[in-house]
């Protein structure tokens, strides 16, 4: 279409201008990159954990019951629709670990069917040995747990039940599609393989330890494809009734399966949200190059149109320019990103310890990368081209008429700027000289210094949330979870301890709240009431009192539920919490909280009891969790005193989940670190590729105005000042802008939909805008030096030959 | 005038129209130039030359009137038939060499010479206009003079049987503009090349066959020299 002389054109012109290309090409690179990685990324998690579901047979949902004997499992397997159903007696315990100094976590001790292979969550044995059955006092460790406390076959764990000690062998280690999150609810965001393990043992042995031989307390049902889960969840329900069985637990909302469908979301997210930001970007300064090529080749295009070229002709050379740093672009983003993606995801998998791990070569994002390059460029050349394929030849061929001039408003409004210099009034009245080139020059400045802003402000924004968790809800420095209910006496024999600053002991409870047909679990914690450490905010930040009569609600329950003050609720425990039928209790909302981290409800501690005692045989002034303020040269030494504390399940230790946090925080650090980074070398590319385009125009004014008898510096300050007013145009609206890209974006990652534990909401540090609005503005001002530079050895007779712009 | 006329216009119009402003460039104009002609246009600036050669090369329409070159009306052609009129009949020189500045001088004639189906030879070509030497020589890198020779061969790559030159000289010192005419002058004589140059300057109008004066987008005059003066002859 174009010949072999317009290619060497292009070639010679793109080198002439390799910088700006360069620039152009880069971006299109990383936004191809991105996506070539987190697409494939995603794509290689969705499959692995969608293989490992359907491999390892997921439960379609699950069902908890007080007590059933072991034989209903046979009457379930026998109702339509069941395809596998396994009957389960799942306890929490408390765990020791280590030998020399043992550490107590909290574990959940799962007995399973030895007698045949397991119909539902199958476990795949990563090391070691499956289970014999009957009485072998073995169990199957979850691996990351293992892993994380370097525990390995053939090691010995202790498990306290009620104060009773009991050692198992590991026989072997295990990964389960139940478990890909280890997370004790759903509740809990983050995995906490260091304060939580799993452990699989024969259904016999741990109904022997707990006291509840030849009998389960939950079901896990596979469903047959075709049938109908809800109906199908219904009808074993219906036949659990008689045993005390809570609502089936649906495997959308089972812990792990959720929160892995809400970080996979978030990195789709991730996975169009980013790439779309480069490639916008790229879009923008590409426009604005190639359109300013066209005015500049206006008599270049006449001759075309002069020599016989077609329109589509002219048109294809001029948009194969946008197109060819697209494809150079394109192809190194591929490169990049194939190189990156399976190495990515390899690591990704083994974090996640999936028990099926699927990497594919990224074959579809990389033809789908390389096809959003050359669209993006496509969208950033094809107006210039088409306007370059339109302009009439005897036109292009003869001098622009020269732009209206006009008196601005501004000249009228403001009093000072009427009276100035024709010199200080001429860099505000070109701003409306040309609209497009001051338009495209304060949006590029905004895009740049709002993508130098982003990331940052997403940065800010985490460590927000993570410093208030901290702050507020964490603010003790140990937490004692108790396996069983304490009365408030281990409160004053631990307040009497050396080093101990001042302890609280708390009631906490999953419930499940109705309102009319809505329901919602939450967990119920009873507190002091004048506890100073009972930091409850609303969202404004005022605090909000707890009263006697009611409960306070965070924000996540009053959403689900639609609650305000003064609403009531029906308040209700799970079944196997209780040996006797559950109630419901109504309850009123007296105040809403803003909660940062987790779906709570408060209440006073002794008003938790009061509700509860009867189904919890509750001791007086009932706990099962303290909150204890130690000096911190004791706090070794309480940690080990509480550890010895009867039916203590864990002692978490603040400093280490902040260290936790920190690490976990540090990789979503570097990530965005890594794309602040990319972000300001696109800022810089914006602004510069701007900037170096407004000065470059402007060579034919500038010989005019030295002929007629400007000083170099005057010209060049003009020039300068124009720039400098569009500079600070673009900075201000680019913050602007900033605190919206940051807000939408956490918006679409933090939506009730993809996160709703976490109350996660933008939050720019005063020093992120003035980094960003400051590093913008500098940029722009340094950006147009090497312009300037160009001006200043100007040739003035080849300068006033061309065509002003 | 006995045979048919190569080019013609009759009652020729052209307006611009810019917000409130009108501006009648042409103003029925009825002209005609036969094949193998040496025309010249003179008139002061502003007159409607430009305009005039712009029409004959299918650079612009009329508002209202007739082109007809080679028995064809012109100016009824859509946009394909126009590219492909100038491709084929056409060959221009402007003022202002208009080369592609990315471009070697050969690479300059190789841009015209892609579209045809039976160029000229390029080195031809450079050897006629006497640049052989500088072939390889980007725009920047050649004089004035040298310039305008590259701008002619190009013109003439696609050998077309109208060669319409907008102020060719009014960028070059005399003796180089005498040497660019001369060039026109053989290329007209000996190959018989229909060329139609317009200029301000009235001493190139002595070499002309054919010399039409344009006032006010009107035509003031036409004259047939009976004895075109030789370009070394011409001072300017």
């Amino acid at each position: 279409m174009v010949g072999g002389v317009l290619w060497r054109k292009i070639r010679r012109e793109m080198w002439q201008m390799r910088w700006l290309y360069g620039a152009i090409a880069t971006m299109v690179m990383l936004g191809v990159m991105l996506f070539a990685v987190a697409s494939s990324l995603y794509r290689d998690m969705y499959l692995s954990y969608t293989a490992s579901y359907a491999r390892y047979r997921l439960e379609d949902f699950g069902i908890q019951v007080r007590s059933a004997p072991r034989t209903v499992v046979a009457r379930i397997r026998q109702l339509p629709g069941v395809a596998g159903v396994e009957g389960r007696l799942v306890e929490t315990v408390a765990i020791e670990v280590g030998s020399r100094n043992p550490h107590r976590l909290m574990g959940r001790l799962i007995g399973i069917e030895t007698r045949h292979p397991l119909q539902v969550n199958q476990l795949r044995l990563m090391e070691g040995r499956f289970l014999r059955g009957g009485r072998d006092r073995a169990i199957l460790l979850e691996s990351k747990f293992a892993s994380y406390h370097r525990l390995r076959p053939h090691d010995t764990l202790t498990v306290l039940w009620r104060g009773e000690r009991v050692r198992f062998t590991i026989a072997g280690l295990v990964r389960s599609p139940e478990y890909i999150y280890v997370v004790q609810s759903k509740q809990q965001v983050l995995p906490s393989e260091d304060v939580f393990g799993v452990m699989f043992a024969p259904l016999e042995v741990v109904g022997e330890i707990t006291g509840q031989s030849e009998q389960i307390n939950e079901v896990r049902v596979a469903v047959q494809p075709g049938f109908n889960r809800e109906l199908v969840a219904r009808a074993v329900e219906h036949l659990l009734r008689a045993y005390g069985a809570e609502k089936p637990v649906m495997r959308e909302d089972q812990p792990s399966y959720y929160l892995l469908e809400s970080a996979t979301r978030i990195l789709r997210t991730y996975s169009v949200l980013f790439p779309m930001l480069f490639l916008s970007v790229s879009i923008l300064t590409l426009y604005t190059l190639q359109m300013r090529m066209v005015l500049q080749q206006r008599q270049i295009i006449g001759l075309l149109h002069a020599l016989g070229y077609t329109r589509l002709q002219v048109l294809w050379h001029y948009l194969s320019m946008a197109l060819v740093p697209g494809l150079m672009g394109g192809l190194m983003g591929v490169g990049a990103g194939v190189g990156l993606s399976g190495w990515l995801s390899r690591g990704y998998m083994g974090f996640l310890a999936l028990p099926v791990e699927r990497v594919e070569p990224p074959i579809t994002p990389a033809i789908v990368g390389l096809l959003l390059a050359l669209g993006a460029t496509f969208a950033g050349g094809i107006l210039p081209a088409w306007q370059a394929s339109c302009i009439p030849p005897a036109q292009a061929l003869r001098p622009p008429a020269p732009l209206m001039g006009r008196t601005l408003m501004l000249d009228r409004w403001i009093p000072f700027l009427h009276r100035a210099r024709l010199l200080y009034r001429l860099p505000v009245r070109n701003l409306t000289r040309a609209p497009r080139r001051t338009v495209v020059g304060i949006f590029g400045t905004a895009i740049g210094v709002m993508l130098a802003m982003l990331a940052r402000g997403i940065i800010d924004s985490r460590e927000t949330v993570i410093a208030q968790y901290l702050n507020q809800a964490l603010s003790e420095d140990l937490r004692v979870g108790f396996t069983h209910f304490q009365d408030s006496g281990v409160v004053e024999q631990v307040r009497n301890w050396r080093g101990v600053l001042r302890v609280e002991g708390t009631l906490e409870l999953p419930v499940r709240l109705r309102r009319g047909t809505q329901e919602y679990d939450a967990l119920l914690k009873g507190v002091e009431p004048d506890s100073p450490n009972l930091q409850l905010h609303n969202e404004q930040g005022e605090p909000v009192a707890l009263t006697a009569n009611g409960f306070l609600c965070g924000q996540v329950v009053q959403q689900k539920l639609g609650l305000e003050v003064g609403d009531s609720v029906a308040l209700s425990l799970p079944a196997e919490f209780s040996d006797e039928d559950t109630r419901e209790h109504p309850v009123r909302v007296t105040g809403l909280v803003w909660e940062t981290i987790g779906t709570m409800v408060y209440m006073p501690r002794s008003r938790v009891r009061q509700l509860f005692r009867r189904e919890l045989l509750l001791p007086p002034d009932a706990i099962n969790s303290l909150r204890v303020w130690v000096a911190p040269e004791y706090r070794q030494e309480v940690i080990q005193r509480l550890e010895r504390l009867p039916e203590v399940g864990a002692v978490a230790v603040r400093d280490d989940l902040v260290a936790r946090m920190e690490a976990l925080n540090a990789i979503a650090r570097r990530f965005l670190a890594f794309m602040m980074a990319f972000g300001l070398v696109l800022a810089f590319s914006v602004i510069v590729s701007i900037v170096t385009v407004s000065v470059l125009e402007r060579r034919n004014e500038v010989a005019t105005l030295l002929t007629i008898g400007f000083s170099r510096q005057q010209a060049h300050g003009l020039i300068m000042a124009e720039n400098i007013l569009f500079l600070t145009l673009g900075t201000l609206l680019g913050l602007l802008f900033g605190r919206g890209m940051v807000a939408l974006f956490i918006a679409i990652v933090a939506s009730p939909e993809q996160m709703e534990l976490i109350a996660f909401r933008a939050h720019i540090y005063p020093h992120t805008y003035l980094m960003a609005g400051l590093g913008g503005w500098l940029i722009g001002l340094l950006a147009q030096l090497p312009a300037l530079r160009i001006l200043a050895r100007i040739d003035l007779v080849a300068s006033l030959k061309e065509r002003a712009l | 005038m006995s045979q048919k006329p190569l080019i013609e216009l009759r009652e020729v119009s052209k307006i611009y129209r810019r917000d409130r402003f009108e501006v009648r460039a042409l103003n029925r104009v009825n002209l005609q130039i036969a094949r193998g002609e040496f025309a010249v246009v003179l008139g002061p600036s502003g007159c409607g030359k430009s305009t005039l050669l712009n029409l004959i090369g299918g650079l612009d329409t009329p508002t209202a009137g007739s082109v007809i070159v080679d028995g064809e009306d012109i100016s009824r052609y859509n946009e394909a038939q126009l590219s492909a009129y100038r491709r084929h009949k056409i060959g221009f020189v402007f003022q202002f060499f208009n080369l592609v500045p990315t471009l070697t001088a050969r690479e300059n004639i190789e841009l015209a010479a892609e579209l045809v189906a039976n160029p000229r030879p390029v080195d031809e070509l450079l050897h006629a206009v006497g640049l052989y030497e500088r072939v390889n020589h980007f725009p920047g890198e050649l004089s004035g003079g040298e310039q305008q020779r590259v701008a002619i061969a190009r013109a003439l790559v696609t050998r077309p049987p109208i060669l319409l030159c907008d102020e060719p000289t009014g960028e070059l010192d005399s003796a180089t503009g005498k040497r660019i005419l001369t060039l026109l002058r053989t290329l007209n004589r000996h190959e018989g090349q229909t060329i139609v140059l317009v200029t301000h300057n009235s001493a190139i109008a002595e070499i002309a066959d054919h010399v039409i004066r344009l006032r006010d987008g009107q035509v003031e005059s036409e004259v047939y020299p009976p004895q075109p003066a030789e370009v070394e002859s011409l001072e300017w």
